[in-house]
């Protein structure tokens, strides 16, 4: 059945003036002079059978027109197959249904502006990329190809590993592997890290450290509070104590008791010594005034005289201190007064009562005698004896004096000192014997406060806590200052380590976020992520080393189809589709084959007679009539057997009258053959030729004339 | 001593997931029949938002003689000693020292957003003072370098720098269903596939305490999951390539009499064929004796026809110039399936 075109419609626009609406024959003439549109209606037919641009297979140069219409073919599918301005075209849809169909259908089965050659632009019309398309399969193993870079053409597998240039996909996945080696790296260095270890080891340790300080720290703030309790109450007993310079002077004062003590005592003794003398004095006055009225002599009165004059010059004394207001010395005066005249008086009683009485003489010289342990010899001896005694009584009174001052002293310190005692709080009845006792006392209590004092002050000084954060509860802790300085230097010594490992695991820390492209920071998180980019990075590595290796394998398997590439191309060259096709087109070459070295390889015909003619060099009438049978052999061969439709537009335009008839007849003739046949042309030689042969069979024929 | 160990059971209730129950049951049936009075639930006994311990209680009564010791997973963190009775069962919610067969065994149970070494550093024990064993659920970031696809994200880690640092003599995981090991780390794997993704036998892991030594127990499971995927490229000949390939499969899963019930099956093929309904019946009679997993046959959305001959002698080629490669695959590379696809899109362009 072939292939067929079972109606055209092509919307006008451009130069064509009305839709186009054809259902066609096996053989269609359609006529058109220029600018009628024809060009214009197979620009149409082209874009909406087979595919234009990058993905087909021939470049048409097609002209910027907005070409619509729809196409229904039959012989693809079951039942007719439209083609229109989008969706698969017909050499997709035949590629996708028939075996080996090569690439390139629309070069065999559409001539455009008659330009019969397959390929303009190689020197034999035909060149080596269509033959490999073809005959070989060798285009399609190009065509494969194409989709390998040179990179990995080049590159190969030995010893175990891909082998090639740095550049291209081998680039790309050495950075993937590095990248994925970086990503294991770090997830090694995290799970093999001893920092990581040590830093969550050491920072439990701080922990711990520094709850234990927190303890301390509440113990030294019940401690402060304690302190600073026990401080207050000690100030308290301390006002109540004496102040030190306040003991020393009650020490001076005791001390300058006892020395007027021990002065009066010496004074006592003194006197108790000198109070016989003193009454011996008084005795031997008396009986010096007597001795000496006992002998004859008158009483001598010198010594009442004397008295007298005391008495006087005492009493203008007194007068005098009284005057003064002197009151002490003046007692002192007045009772000198009195005493100098008791004894003026007394003086002259003796003298009268001695004198004249001679027994009285012995006895009062025994008595001498015995009072003195001497003999009383002379009056002389007798007043020498007197004044001596005199000096002595003289002396008793004066200490009798002083006695009686000290008293009096000792007496006022005595009650002031058990008062500064009471003060003192040491009792106020204190007898002199229990002073020294009582400073002591005093002494000792005031340093024992003093030290204590002292002591608490320091160790206030050490605590160093504000009132403010005294803690009332007891922490049950107890403080040590020690053990704090022990900790302390132990959270030095651990945060030193924390800080050395982190140190250490923030440049770690730092790459992985670089890496991971995150700014998350805890190590578990750092882990997700870093598993997951290598899952990312994997997958892309995975699938690059996937390519790669197909590739490389591909085109191994590439190369040694290539091998036979000569050889299945001059086998296609001899296929009976073409042999057949030349021989039934003109009649006068019979066989093709390539001619030449290398990529110089040309097309040439052979002919009946063995002649050998370079494709190329065949004149333009002949070429066209040598390359409808090439186009038309391949065409069989590229759709195995099948006929198909042809769209000639001025296929034949170059021929001569003789040669036009002959395809016209041809062509004609492939209608026979299930062969479909489109011919446009301008030139009413070939529109009457196609008429005349059309005629034979009117219902096989079909005639559209564009009239612009 | 010997131990058995277990992981991932992710019981609920027997009516809704019977095969995870009756695997649990095998496993506790084989402990007993070799004679071992402990077995280790290394988390996950129970699946999310699952409570109901009854059944799994009566399970246990039927063993008396196995002392269950269970930590909780990631599933079940909320498992509570009191929540269940039955008297063989000891449920560990803090980390543990227990001496079992003359050893240590450091019970770690699951604690989101807690790595290992945290939870073992509050322990008051000396790892050195005796070998000993750490019992646990979570990644072990040594062995894991690929995203959990069923649980993305890091759980309670374990690092090689704990390994290091503790010195465990082994150390038993939960929480990855495989079964990998990696240096003294070993995840005994769940005992009854939860999904297609879990496919294959599955076993237990059985713990000889003097030695140290581990073995694999297999599980005998109602279910066994089978996921084949098949790479085609156009051949006269690809129906019986297919048939022999699909056959070697089958024997690969080391199936004894019986056990083909068991399996629930997933088929793809991928590439191009010159016959897809020939393809389709091939592996639909291959594979005819067994269960498909959610789909009523084979998977053939990936595959494609083609009839050009020149391409299908290409892909012939290529397919035999990359067996041919001389090319070191590891672990991070591509699958000669997968080079094969890729060459196969070059051949045939994007289908």
């Amino acid at each position: 059945m072939g292939i067929r075109i079972d109606q055209i419609r092509v919307n006008r626009g451009g130069p064509l003036a009305e839709d186009f609406e054809l259902t066609p024959a096996k053989l269609n003439l359609i006529y058109g002079q220029n600018e009628t549109g024809k060009t214009y209606l197979i620009e149409a037919i082209l874009r909406l059978l087979f595919t234009q641009g990058r993905k087909g297979d021939f470049d048409w140069k097609l002209r910027n027109w907005d070409t619509n219409g729809r196409i229904l073919v039959s012989g693809i599918e079951e039942g007719p197959t439209t083609f229109g301005a989008s969706g698969k075209k017909l050499d997709q849809l035949l590629r996708d249904t028939r075996e080996g169909l090569s690439p390139g259908l629309s070069q065999l089965l559409v001539v455009k502006a008659g330009d019969a050659m397959l390929n303009r632009e190689q020197p034999d019309g035909v060149g080596d990329g269509f033959l490999k398309n073809h005959l070989s399969g060798e285009g399609l193993i190009d065509s494969i190809a194409r989709g390998i870079s040179q990179t990995l053409i080049d590159a190969e597998v030995t010893v175990g590993i891909i082998q090639g240039a740095n550049r291209g996909e081998i680039k790309k996945r050495s950075e993937s592997k590095r990248k994925l080696l970086d990503i294991d790296d770090l997830l090694h260095r995290i799970d093999s890290s001893q920092e990581l270890a040590a830093v969550e080891s050491l920072e439990e340790d701080a922990e711990n450290l520094k709850a234990k300080l927190k303890d301390l720290e509440q113990a030294k703030r019940f401690r402060a509070g304690a302190v600073h309790r026990q401080l207050l109450g000690l100030s308290a007993e301390l006002k109540k104590l004496p102040t030190k310079d306040e003991v020393q002077a009650l020490q001076h004062k005791v001390d300058e008791y006892s020395s007027r003590l021990a002065e009066k005592t010496g004074k006592e003794k003194e006197l108790s010594e000198l109070e016989p003398k003193a009454q011996a004095c008084d005795w031997a006055e008396n009986a010096e005034s007597h001795y000496s009225s006992l002998i004859g002599e008158g009483p001598k009165t010198g010594a009442g005289n004397i008295y007298l004059w005391l008495a006087l010059a005492s009493f203008i004394l007194t007068v005098a201190l009284g005057a003064m207001g002197q009151t002490t010395l003046l007692l002192f005066s007045g009772v000198g007064v009195l005493a100098f005249g008791s004894l003026h008086v007394h003086a002259n009683r003796k003298a009268m009562k001695t004198a004249g009485k001679n027994a009285e003489l012995e006895r009062l010289q025994n008595e001498y005698q015995d009072r003195f342990g001497e003999e009383l010899t002379n009056q002389a001896a007798l007043k020498a004896r007197v004044d001596v005694l005199r000096k002595d009584r003289a002396r008793a009174e004066l200490l009798q004096e002083g006695i009686g001052n000290l008293s009096d002293k000792l007496h006022r310190s005595r009650i002031e000192i058990r008062f500064s005692f009471g003060n003192m709080g040491a009792g106020g009845e204190l007898e002199p014997t229990d002073w020294a006792g009582a400073l002591t006392s005093l002494r000792q209590d005031l340093h024992n406060t003093l030290t204590k004092i002292e002591l608490l002050r320091r160790d206030w000084d050490r605590l160093n806590v504000d009132e403010s954060q005294f803690v009332e509860e007891d922490p049950g802790t107890p403080w040590d200052a020690t053990s704090q300085a022990d900790l302390e230097s132990k959270l030095d010594e651990t945060q030193r380590g924390i800080s050395e490992a982190q140190e250490s695991l923030n440049g770690l820390r730092g790459r992985i976020q670089q890496e991971v492209k995150t700014t998350l920071s805890s190590w578990s998180s750092l882990v997700v992520a870093l598993q997951e980019a290598r899952a990312a990075a994997l997958g892309q590595y995975r699938a690059q080393t996937a390519d790669i290796l197909a590739k490389i394998a591909l085109n191994n398997a590439l190369d040694e189809s290539r091998t036979q590439e000569t050889q299945r191309i001059a086998e296609g060259l001899r296929r009976e589709e073409i042999t057949t096709s030349l021989k039934a087109v003109g009649g006068h070459y019979t066989s093709l084959q390539r001619g030449g070295d290398g990529e110089d390889q040309e097309l040439i015909v052979v002919s009946r007679r063995d002649d050998q003619v370079h494709l190329g060099d065949l004149s333009t009438g002949a070429q066209e009539q040598v390359f409808f049978a090439l186009r038309l052999g391949f065409a069989s061969v590229a759709l195995g057997g099948e006929p198909a439709f042809l769209i000639l537009d001025d296929a034949f335009q170059h021929s001569d009258w003789n040669r036009r008839e002959e395809l016209v007849s041809t062509v004609h003739g492939l209608t026979d053959h299930g062969w479909q046949i489109f011919y446009f042309t301008m030139d009413n030689h070939l529109r009457d030729l196609f008429k005349g042969a059309g005629e034979r069979d009117q219902t096989a024929f079909k005639y559209h004339e564009l009239t612009g | 001593m010997k131990i058995a160990v277990t992981a991932d059971v992710h019981l609920r209730s027997r009516e809704e997931r019977p095969e995870r129950f009756n695997a649990l049951h095998d496993v506790l049936e084989k402990t007993r029949d070799l004679s071992l009075d402990a077995l280790i639930i290394a988390g996950d006994l129970f699946d999310k938002d699952y409570q109901n311990y009854s059944e799994f209680e009566a399970l246990c009564r039927e063993f008396p003689g196995i002392t269950l010791h269970i930590i909780p997973g990631n599933h079940d963190p909320g498992l509570r000693g009191q929540d269940i009775v039955a008297e063989n069962v000891e449920v560990y919610v803090t980390p543990t020292v227990v001496e079992l067969g003359s050893r240590r065994f450091l019970f770690l149970p699951y604690v989101g957003e807690k790595t290992m070494r945290e939870a073992i550093a509050e322990v008051e024990f000396d790892p050195a003072e005796a070998p000993w064993a750490l019992v646990g659920h979570g990644d072990y970031l040594g062995g894991t370098r690929e995203v959990n696809p069923t649980e993305p994200g890091t759980y309670m880690p374990l690092m090689r720098a704990d390994l290091q640092h503790f010195r465990p003599r082994v150390v038993l995981l939960g929480h990855i269903h495989d079964s990998p090991a990696h240096d003294t780390v070993h995840y005994t794997g769940s005992p009854c596939g939860l999904d297609i993704s879990e496919t294959g036998r599955r076993s237990f892991l059985i713990l000889e305490t003097n030695t140290w030594e581990l073995t694999r127990q297999a599980i005998d499971t109602d279910v066994l999951f089978f996921s084949e995927r098949f790479t085609l490229v156009p051949n006269e000949d690809e129906v019986a390539r297919l048939k022999t390939e699909a056959q070697e499969r089958i024997h690969s899963w080391g199936l004894s009499d019986g056990e083909g019930a068991k399996v629930r099956l997933r088929v793809e093929a991928v590439g191009f064929a010159l016959d897809r309904s020939a393809i389709s019946e091939t592996l639909d009679g291959a594979f005819g004796d067994f269960s498909y997993y959610k789909t009523d046959g084979p998977n053939l959305d990936q595959l494609s026809v083609s009839k050009d001959v020149q391409l299908n002698r290409i892909a012939e080629e290529v397919e035999r110039s990359i067996q041919e490669l001389d090319y070191e695959w590891d672990h991070d590379d591509p699958t000669q399936e997968e080079v094969l696809l890729s060459a196969l899109h070059v051949i045939y362009g994007e289908k």
